[in-house]
């Protein structure tokens, strides 16, 4: 009996290695947490939250109320209260080439944060050639010249696919549903590599994957550059069997009243300009979220321009973008009437 | 600390004492701005972030723990035998080595409200040895 108790007393102490040990948060708790981004085709909006604890997992941070003074260029613009945990005015449109700030008073705290509206990126010129592959896919290489402004610039490329589908008739209403992905930039080109100094030839840590084709100036300050990138399509293809596929509809379908036909397929090119703010914040958000599960990496810290709290302002400039579009029926946008549909996304 | 009773007796002791190691931990759970143009912000791809603050934010517990020996020597026809009977970590502290935290038992998230802990984990609790030594 002695025995026993003795190897279990033994077992218990060599198992015993993790315990549970104070950890009090409680005063770095409830941060004023400030996240805008603003462009020249938005109306200006902001979000106030409040920080939770960090052990508290999975809970949203719950919205905040205060009080903004939003300057321009230094000149006071507007001085405002939030509603439901955010600023809105929509008759304020940020404007490109200028500097905002916003002063906040929230929770018996003050912050502060500023950020500038970049010009519209300069395009030289687009070019695009289609290739179909032996599988009847379309391959598109787009070569985008684009001319750097004198100083530090910071751009993001990316690419919308909005197709159109309409829906047999129920109950004598046609349905029409649209359908947007953001497009993975697909690319070889040595700007996105660079961000991450992720040229491929890594042997131990390839780094993350630039997945918002983010890119500074730094190889062509104050130059011309070209830029290279590819989309990929297969069911853009007419001479594909399963053109429209995917439950998208098939244009060429005889008889609407079988299914779905799609009405149109577009693809639009953004080349944002944007501000540093922006850039460095994605930069480090994709950097925190490749390594957050790692635990033999350091902590990435994601970046914050808000003082006194956390969170992000940050300018783009959205105005360059190019559509490419293929309609397959005709269609007016006056006789299609927007609404929300639950269980639809949105449809028309 | 030595103490020899005897020839044929001592015993040796040492304890090490060191101030706990500075670590980054975060402290808040911060919501991502959503980014215009994005399907990851659409689908939940980084909704929230933990917030450092500061570097070095956090001491870890303090390391310290006794070792006790105890020799026993006779003197043999060719050398001097030592019998050792000694205790590493005498009193099976539970030094940090690496801090994480981990989701709470339901019966814990209730008392305390919070769904995560900070957590230890320790190497080497109290370690008894013997060993025999021959000298010549």
């Amino acid at each position: 009996m002695k025995r026993i108790v003795f190897f279990t007393l033994m077992l218990a102490t060599l198992l015993s290695c993790t315990k549970t040990i104070d950890f009090d948060n409680e005063e770095l708790a409830h941060l004023v947490v400030v996240n805008s981004m603003i462009g020249t085709d938005h109306t200006f909006s902001a979000l106030l939250t409040q920080s939770t604890s960090i052990l508290t997992d999975g809970q949203t941070n719950p919205p905040l109320e205060g009080t903004m003074d939003l300057y321009e260029d230094g000149t006071l613009l507007r001085q405002f209260p939030s509603q439901r945990g955010g600023f809105s005015a929509l008759d304020i449109q940020p404007e490109a080439g200028k500097n905002y700030r916003m002063v906040i008073s929230a929770n018996g705290q003050q912050v502060e944060a500023e950020t500038n509206i970049p010009l519209q990126t300069e395009v030289v010129s687009i070019d695009t050639m289609s290739t179909k592959t032996k599988f009847n896919s379309i391959i598109t290489n787009y070569k985008l010249k684009i001319k750097d402004a004198v100083g530090e610039d910071y751009y993001r490329l990316f690419i919308v696919h909005e197709m159109l589908t309409m829906i047999p008739k129920e109950n004598d209403t046609i349905r029409y549903l649209p359908y947007i992905n953001y497009d993975r930039v697909q690319s070889e080109d040595p700007v996105f590599k660079s961000v991450y100094n992720n040229f491929g030839d890594e042997l131990i840590d390839f780094g993350p994957e630039n997945d918002y084709a983010i890119f500074p100036d730094t190889y062509f300050q104050g130059k011309e550059y070209t830029l290279q990138f590819t989309t990929y399509s297969y069911y853009r293809n007419p001479a594909n069997p399963n053109f429209g596929g995917g439950g998208y509809g098939n244009p060429n379908n005889p008889d609407p009243a079988s299914g779905p036909q799609k009405i149109f397929d577009r693809t639009t090119i953004h080349i944002q300009h944007l501000s540093k703010d922006l850039y460095t914040y994605l930069k480090y958000l994709e950097l925190y979220t490749y390594y957050s599960s790692n635990p033999f990496s350091e902590p990435v810290a994601v970046y914050s321009n808000v003082k006194n709290g956390v969170g992000i302002f940050a300018g783009f400039n959205d105005e360059a973008k190019f559509i490419y579009e293929d309609t397959y029926i005709p269609y007016s946008m006056d006789t299609i009437k927007v609404e929300e549909v639950q269980g639809y996304s949105y449809g028309y | 600390m030595t103490h020899r009773f005897s020839k044929r007796f001592d015993v040796g002791m040492t304890w090490v004492y060191g101030t706990g190691n500075a670590v980054t931990l975060p402290t808040q759970n911060v919501n991502a701005a959503p980014i215009p143009f994005s399907s990851y912000s659409y689908y939940g791809y980084q909704n929230q972030y933990e917030y450092y603050g500061q570097r070095n934010n956090y001491r870890m517990p303090s390391y310290h723990r006794m070792d006790v020996g105890f020799n026993v020597h006779k003197q043999k026809k060719h050398g001097i035998r030592t019998w050792n009977i000694s205790v590493y970590n005498a009193y099976g502290r539970q030094n940090p080595f690496f801090l994480y935290f981990e989701s709470t038992t339901q019966s814990e998230a209730q008392a305390t409200g919070k769904s995560r802990k900070l957590s230890q984990l320790s190497l080497f609790p109290i370690i008894p040895s013997i060993s025999y030594s021959y000298k010549f």
